[in-house]
């Protein structure tokens, strides 16, 4: 256990100064996926045409990229390609992130503009959706893509405490005998 | 198709918890008590280092920093993580019990070294405040929940399940 977690605090600090001085590389990739966006350092501004300019701080969608790192540092997926579905799963969230985040803010946070283009509750629909990603969906999917990739590792009924070698040749032993 | 059926369920509940936060009744009559309650432990152990320091309702103030503690810094969402987790798992109500019990004490106490911590690394070392309230900290909570959980499951399968593998 105590290498399990030696290993995630390894991992967690290597994706913690990845996301740290990469963030503006990987806001530039976001960029190119989401229309009317530009890279601003660890921001993303928006600028739709007809709407005010807002800026995303993008930093505070991606960083779940530090729990699994962590978490995969640990226990590592025995399948490459279970991993890198995980992976892509997980940069998948932090597009929508970005979608929600742009529109939570248009709706709220544009002064006029907000209360001209989204009703009260398309205001409530979309602040609702940023909110749950950020107070801890954004860790729910960090642990979803990993329990999802470690595959038969994961604590599940009937494969966690399964007999051991002896208690299976016990059992073989014991119907040959009948 | 269990791990399916687990994912499933943690991510229905924990939406479901998390969705109840954004209603102001909770919020106001459980939230922000619970918070309070949080932020007078937090400066009770901060006034040892820090002389001088106040607690209103949720803000710790003193005069090198003040905080005010909301929803993320309460510890409440990792709280419900580890609910949503625990109580999605296929377990004996008994030990989904002692699994929500320990594990929303763990945070807890987890989250009151996090307050405390963060209230001195923003008195002491200011440029240092937003990478560990956002990154650092954020992450370790969630980690003890996560953590928190498998160690948890393992120890929880169903003897009945187990002996059938």
């Amino acid at each position: 256990m105590l290498r399990a977690a030696l290993s995630f605090i390894a991992g967690a600090a290597v994706a913690l100064a990845l996301w740290w001085y990469a963030t503006p590389a990987y806001n530039v990739l976001l960029t190119r996926i989401v229309r009317h966006a530009e890279p601003s350092g660890r921001s993303i501004k928006v600028v739709y045409p007809g709407a005010p300019e807002i800026q995303i701080p993008a930093d505070q969608l991606t960083y779940n990229i530090i729990l699994f790192a962590g978490l995969v540092a640990a226990a590592p997926p025995r399948r490459l390609e279970r991993l890198l579905i995980a992976i892509v799963v997980l940069l998948a969230f932090h597009v929508l992130a970005l979608l929600t985040s742009i529109e939570a803010t248009y709706a709220t946070r544009a002064g006029p503009f907000s209360r001209t283009n989204y009703s009260p509750p398309e205001q409530d629909f979309w602040t609702s959706i940023d909110f749950l990603y950020r107070i801890g969906g954004l860790f729910a999917i960090a642990f979803v893509c990993w329990y999802a990739a470690i595959g038969a590792r994961a604590p599940q009924p009937g494969t966690s405490k399964r007999p051991g070698r002896d208690g299976q040749a016990r059992r073989r032993t014991a119907s040959s005998r009948r | 198709m269990s791990r399916v059926r687990f994912i499933v369920v943690f991510l229905l509940l924990l939406a479901i918890f998390e969705f109840a936060l954004l209603i102001d009744v909770v919020d106001r009559d459980v939230v922000i008590p619970f918070t309070t309650w949080i932020a007078i432990i937090s400066g009770a152990i901060i006034r040892i280092a820090q002389p001088g320091l106040h607690v209103i309702g949720t803000t710790i103030s003193a005069p090198c920093f003040a905080v005010d503690i909301r929803n993320g810094c309460n510890g409440v969402e990792a709280t419900l993580f580890v609910v949503a987790a625990v109580l999605a798992f296929p377990a004996s109500v008994a030990k989904k019990l002692i699994g929500v019990v320990i594990g929303t004490g763990l945070i807890q106490l987890a989250n009151l070294v996090r307050v405390v911590t963060l209230f001195l690394i923003g008195c002491h070392r200011r440029s240092w405040f937003e990478a560990f309230h956002l990154a650092v900290w954020q992450t370790a909570i969630f980690a003890l929940a996560v953590g928190f959980f498998i160690i948890w499951s393992r120890r929880s399968v169903p003897a009945n399940v187990a002996s059938r593998a």
